[in-house]
């Protein structure tokens, strides 16, 4: 009781460091966000750790602290339906900024939790082909768990998923209304996700073998499902589309916790 | 009385295959500098239908599949009236040595679509469309007079001179193709993003990974191609004073085609991908490329026939 009562929320992140692989404009050393401050150790017991029963979730706001360089508007003439179907300017990809300096499209997973098997969900993670774009860019699913792609479009698309890990696949979507299903058997991070007919649509979907996992919203807040995670220290992964891979670390107790970050180049 | 050429129809039609068959490759290189190889997933027909909406890299991935398919039939036309008419055995083989080399084709790039682009496939159906170039070419020439007929005057010495240059020249040029073909398939074509020299004045970049020695081992040898080329080009000038403007053109691709390599590297776009190549000076220069390799083969044979008039 004095546990729950006591739920303390930890941020770290003294641990982040740049994980990319590839040349993105990453700093190599990004800062974070130390506005929240530790309040009191958590009191856990010397028995097993509870685990959270609740809706509780770790929550946060990714921001990102600099000059955010323009995104360029799509060139979609090469698909009249798709000029159609999009009636405002499409911007490309890059840092796309909320209110306060909110980060959108941030994938961010818990690391280091409990090796346990997590069933997947019988509802299917929904991909949509919307005004010839992808509707979510960024998303997370469980290993085995079904994506349920759709063609909103009055025109044809090709998705085509190229993992590293998974089996990569490449189907035709001539008709609006269309719908399949796919899954992943493997977790893996970043599997692209790309129509070859519209060469600016691509989407990344994340594999993972737990749920602990969130996308930020538009303006950068997220909150992250921790039913049935113990308390503890965990590591957090952050993937951003351009600014890549960082690291940090946040305390879960009675399944809360927040973790707030922010990119600075 | 003027007596009509009984083959200058047919070479008038092997000429338009060679050209057809240039433009094919060019329309094929554009569908890979725009990455359309896979935007239609289906083969043979796209999406299920003869002829699909011609809509964003459809228009390429379709486009070069009717292209192809015209080429592969303006072929077996070739072929079939070359069997009827032409009284020579080996142009009637060599005739239908490219029918089956056109299939080939054919197939391998319906490979590509089916195993998602594999590097090998992808290499050689880039190499096979060069050979069926030569092929074809060969076909046109064997229908000119001077192929026909013989030409005398040429001093033998030389033109067997020229005849080994040729050879030495058609095999840099297509090993460089290969070279090229590897590439272009493992994404290597913006790894090294100056040219000649970097902003420090290096010459040479770290070997960092494998594209870096890709790219490095295309631009050395194409120092020796360079060599090769012109080797064939000054012999087969002074070997054949009939056929120096054929050099002298030989001459000019090959500085075209370095200088169309420079300028891929010099209109790459940066983006938070990588640098990304401009598609059409990277389309033109693998068509130079073919037309390097054609021009270098169709010298090589005419400095042969020479020696043995």
């Amino acid at each position: 009781m004095l546990r729950q009562t006591l739920a303390v929320l930890v941020l770290t992140g003294l641990a982040c460091s740049d994980a990319k692989g590839n040349d993105t404009a990453v700093d190599p050393t990004p800062v974070l966000d130390n506005t929240t401050t530790v309040t009191e150790p958590a009191t856990v017991e010397p028995t097993a750790p509870a685990k959270n029963t609740g809706a509780a979730a770790v929550t946060g706001t990714i921001r990102f602290d600099g000059d955010a360089p323009e995104r360029a508007p799509i060139d979609m003439s090469a698909d009249a339906n798709c000029v159609d179907g999009s009636p405002d300017t499409v911007l490309g990809p890059g840092i796309i900024r909320g209110a306060d300096g909110g980060l959108a499209d941030v994938f961010i997973q818990l690391t280091d939790v409990p090796d346990e098997k997590h069933k997947a969900p019988e509802e299917p993670v929904v991909l949509d082909q919307r005004g010839c774009t992808y509707a979510p860019h960024v998303f997370g699913m469980i290993v085995k768990q079904d994506i349920r792609i759709l063609n909103s479009d009055a025109t044809l698309h090709n998705i085509h998923a190229v993992p590293q890990r998974n089996k990569e696949f490449n189907v035709g979507m001539p008709e609006k209304g269309m719908e399949i299903d796919k899954t992943f058997k493997k977790a893996e991070d970043a599997i692209t996700i790309k129509c070859d007919v519209h060469p600016w649509m691509k989407a990344y979907a994340f594999c993972l073998e737990h749920p602990y996992f969130a996308t930020t919203a538009a303006d950068g807040s997220f909150s992250l499902p921790t039913e049935g995670l113990p308390d503890g220290e965990y590591g957090v992964k952050l993937w951003h589309e351009v600014l890549g891979e960082t690291t940090g670390s946040v305390n879960v107790a009675g399944g809360a916790g927040t973790f707030s970050f922010a990119w600075t180049r | 009385m003027l007596h009509p050429d009984p083959s200058a129809a047919r070479r008038l039609l092997a000429v338009f295959l060679v050209l057809s068959t240039l433009f094919l490759i060019f329309v094929g290189a554009e569908v890979k500098s725009r990455e359309a190889g896979l935007s239609v997933p289906d083969w043979p027909l796209s999406y299920g239908m003869l002829w699909p909406p011609m809509v964003g890299n459809v228009f390429y991935e379709h486009g070069h599949r009717t292209v192809a398919a015209t080429v592969g039939l303006l072929t077996v036309i070739l072929a079939t009236w070359v069997s009827l008419t032409d009284p020579r055995r080996w142009v009637r083989r060599l005739s239908w040595w490219a029918v089956a080399a056109v299939c080939v084709q054919g197939l391998l790039g319906g490979l590509t679509v089916i195993f998602l682009l594999p590097v090998a496939i992808s290499m050689s159906h880039g190499a096979l469309a060069q050979t069926f170039l030569c092929l074809v070419a060969w076909l046109a020439l064997a229908h000119g007079r001077e192929w026909r007929e013989g030409r005398a005057g040429a001093d033998r010495g030389r033109a067997r001179a020229a005849f080994r240059a040729g050879v030495a020249a058609v095999a840099a040029v297509f090993l460089q193709l290969l070279i090229g073909a590897w590439v272009r398939h493992t994404e290597s074509g913006a790894a090294v993003s100056f040219f000649p020299t970097a902003p420090d004045g290096a010459w040479v970049p770290e070997f960092v990974n494998d594209q870096v020695v890709a790219q490095m081992i295309h631009r050395g040898f194409a120092v020796v191609v360079l060599l090769a080329v012109s080797r064939l080009a000054w012999r087969a000038a002074r070997a054949l004073p009939w056929a120096r403007l054929h050099a002298a053109g030989l001459a000019l691709l090959v500085l075209g085609q370095v200088l169309l390599g420079a300028t891929i590297i010099w209109t790459l776009t940066d983006t938070f991908e990588g640098p990304v190549l401009a598609p059409v000076p990277t389309s033109l220069h693998v068509v130079n490329g073919a037309a390097v390799l054609m021009t270098c083969w169709l010298l090589t044979l005419r400095a042969w026939r020479a020696s043995e008039a």
